[in-house]
């Protein structure tokens, strides 16, 4: 661990360097960090919608009909990222919209799952998102 | 309204981005970021990038002129830039309507059919707001007619239709329920189970399906669908979309 996860799972630490991006953060109850956001982010800007200081930042690309995600790894530890497929390209379910849903571990330390909205706004060429993540130790993952 | 222009790599990107809200857009091998306010001096130091003011409109920022496809035909909305491409398509979109061509799979679609010579009709499948049915129609396809289950979508469609000056005949229908209008030339950019109904419906009059909609694992059992048609083309994204030009 290259991190103590008492830093890594500080709200304070991830509200002031998310600051810039109006990202909230709070301590969960039963243990671990949530980060929430919401932004406008222009078609085919890249723009960062989360940052877990020292475990990850999220990135997106809206494009009119497609949306780009990077999830960038901002630690040494293994990563594995895993997404659930049915809700990955909404346009394709006729049932409506869900959350872009998108799971990662942190070596055997942490876990993290990401919940992603997206509501397109095409007058403005943009995209409205609203993202969160919950990030827990692994021993308190339900 | 400033504008920074910078070039970097990931790893300034890491610096940056978390102090840009509104992110970074790409322009050739530079990056370039908007603000209202002054950039943030740590922004400036990390960068080294040049800020000049442009006007607050957001609209001119939209420097791209839609897409081009195989030099050919460029597909762009009425709020960007016209292209030198010999072929200009006009799209515009509303609603849950799809197709204004910035999805992958409709530029493999008009790519696979830019290699037929246009030589009767052309039926799509799917048409959301009409962008394939209008370019096959100013290839030189004709009759082209497009169905949607969306109604909004043969709305726009017709309106597309008419700002592109081309002849199609557009209706509502559901192909899940309605037996497809046939051609010689089927464009199908739908997920597998529109596939499905086609392929049984499908006659001697098809000598053409452009197949797409449908990602890698599903390539198989949708090519098996449309019996008697072989696979005479395949295109695909590294994010797993085909599309196919299945002929007979």
């Amino acid at each position: 661990m290259d991190r103590a996860p008492a830093e890594l799972l500080s709200p304070d630490r991830a509200a002031a360097e998310g600051a810039a991006l109006g990202q909230l953060a709070c301590e969960l109850p039963d243990g671990g960090l949530l980060i929430t956001a919401s932004r406008l982010v222009e078609f085919g800007a890249r723009a960062a919608i989360l940052l877990a200081p020292g475990l990850f930042r999220l990135d997106l690309t809206p494009q009119e009909e497609t949306l780009g995600l990077y999830p960038r790894v901002l630690c040494g530890w293994e990563v594995d990222w895993r997404a659930a497929e049915e809700s990955w390209d909404g346009y394709r379910d006729a049932s409506g919209p869900a959350p872009i849903e998108l799971h990662g571990t942190f070596g055997d330390q942490l876990t993290v799952w990401i919940h992603v909205l997206s509501f397109t706004e095409r007058d403005a060429l943009a995209t409205h998102f609203v993202a969160k993540a919950e990030i827990r130790p692994v021993a308190t993952a339900p | 309204m400033y504008r920074l222009t910078f070039s970097g790599d990931e790893d300034l990107l890491d610096v940056v981005l978390p102090l840009l809200p509104a992110g970074v857009h790409t322009d050739g091998d530079e990056l370039v970021a908007f603000s209202g306010a002054p950039f943030p001096p740590a922004v400036l130091e990390a960068t080294g990038g040049a800020v000049d003011e442009v006007p607050a409109d957001w609209r001119q920022r939209q420097v791209g002129s839609g897409v081009v496809i195989s030099g050919v035909v460029s597909i762009r909305s009425p709020f960007e830039q016209k292209s030198s491409a010999p072929i200009e398509v006009v799209v515009e979109r509303r609603g849950s309507a799809f197709g204004s061509g910035s999805h992958p799979t409709t530029q493999m679609c008009v790519a696979l059919l830019l290699e037929l010579e246009p030589s009767g009709g052309v039926a799509d499948l799917g048409c959301g707001v009409g962008t394939l049915a209008i370019v096959a129609a100013k290839l030189g396809w004709a009759p082209v007619v497009g169905v949607d289950r969306v109604p909004v979508a043969i709305e726009v469609a017709r309106e597309n239709a008419a700002r592109n000056a081309v002849n199609i005949d557009l209706a509502v229908s559901d192909l899940a329920i309605d037996d497809p209008p046939l051609a010689e030339v089927l464009l199908v950019n739908a997920p597998p189970p529109v596939h499905a109904r086609v392929a049984a419906a499908v006659d001697e009059r098809v000598r053409h399906v452009i197949v797409s909609g449908i990602v890698a694992d599903e390539v198989e059992d949708v090519v098996k669908a449309y019996a008697g048609f072989k696979v005479a083309k395949a295109l695909g994204t590294e994010d797993e979309w085909i599309a196919l030009r299945l002929s007979c």
